[in-house]
């Protein structure tokens, strides 16, 4: 916990460029799931609030690197610039030092972890849901369920290789959902139905 | 609005004042609270704790009462202000805070007097006001003292 809130910190504090925004959302949700672990409820919101709040940020990043069209990449860069300038009053904010303030009061372990049985249970479900009825929203689900259980293992000190690699397939299908929306708002919209057309034409050979 | 100001429960002494945790006992009589709230159908849209570990441990023990979102500032670990006042949205909000700045929020809220102490919070205590979150615009509607849980 304390490596990931040294690389909280850190993030926090140096210029918000796409490696850095990337491993502050990172720290933010391998914090989360270690208070899901220790059984802690506060401060989880607080977490999701901050990597919320860079969510509109990476989504821009991951479009341009997906999308190299001229037009769209400057687009996507002029939002990225207003939305990290939107973003400058987080530097100093209470909740922000607070958050980061409370993760280092508490202490280095906490209570018996709990066990992951659910968290596995849970990738299965969801792995059953994106059998049935295959979508960008299931997988979706079965991403976040992925992680969740990665972050869960590694935590522990275990090999979670299989499930890196389905986070990292699922994360590149999954990244589709904010390009096809910020696409759609910069005013490319045949590409973005071509690209619908497509992803929609691969889950029917699903 | 109502606004319940909550002074966190007993903790152990210790050198670093935000590494202080509650004691087990502290632990017992909170829980004893929490269930005479929640007896009274308190509930909190949002509850606002101090990022100290007794406030955050209080809090902790307060989330089945939690309808919304908890969430950490260090306004609540400082004299009250007029910032700490503008993040009071909600219909029931708590704040888990300490002395002597809980009292004079307190002061402050119902008698625009922040250096006022009209009322020493206990440890564990809570007090409801009910109004707008700005000096003079609350009124003070109850007050739980610690030992009413335990009773």
């Amino acid at each position: 916990m304390r490596r990931e809130l040294t690389e909280l910190q850190a993030c926090l504090r140096r210029r918000w460029d796409e490696d850095t925004v990337h491993a502050l959302r990172v720290s933010a949700r391998r914090l989360e799931c270690e208070l899901a672990i220790r059984g802690v409820r506060v401060l989880r919101s607080d977490l999701g609030w901050l990597r919320r709040a860079f969510a509109e940020v990476r989504d821009l990043d991951v479009a341009m690197a997906s999308w190299r069209e001229p037009t769209f990449v400057r687009w996507c860069a002029a939002r990225r610039a207003r939305a990290v300038k939107a973003l400058a009053r987080l530097r100093g904010d209470a909740r922000v030092t607070g958050l980061v303030r409370a993760l280092g009061a508490l202490p280095d372990e906490g209570g018996a972890p709990r066990s992951l049985s659910r968290w596995r249970a849970r990738v299965e479900t969801r792995r059953d849901l994106v059998r049935r009825a295959p979508s960008l929203e299931s997988l979706h689900a079965l991403r976040r369920a992925v992680r969740r259980l990665r972050y869960g293992l590694e935590r522990r000190g275990e090999e979670a290789a299989e499930l890196r690699a389905l986070q990292s397939a699922l994360g590149e299908v999954c990244d589709l959902v904010p390009l096809l929306r910020l696409l759609n708002e910069s005013g490319q919209r045949r590409v973005a139905r071509r690209l619908q057309r497509r992803v929609e034409r691969a889950f029917a050979t699903v | 609005m109502r606004l319940y100001l909550v002074r966190h429960a007993i903790a152990e002494d210790g050198a670093e004042d935000d590494l202080r945790a509650l004691t087990p006992k502290g632990r017992r009589r909170f829980r004893a609270q929490v269930a005479l709230l929640e007896r009274l159908g308190v509930t909190f849209d949002r509850l606002l704790h101090s990022p100290k570990r007794r406030a955050v441990q209080t809090a902790e023990l307060l989330v089945p009462l939690v309808e919304g979102e908890t969430e950490v500032t260090t306004l609540l670990a400082a004299p009250p202000s007029a910032e700490l006042l503008v993040r009071c949205v909600g219909a029931r909000v708590g704040l888990v805070g300490h002395e002597p700045w809980l009292s004079q929020l307190l002061a402050w809220l119902i008698a625009a007097d922040p250096g006022g102490a009209l009322v020493e919070l206990k440890k564990g205590a809570v007090a409801a006001l009910e109004g707008t979150p700005r000096p003079k615009g609350m009124r003070l509607t109850w007050l739980l003292p610690p030992k009413v849980g335990r009773v």
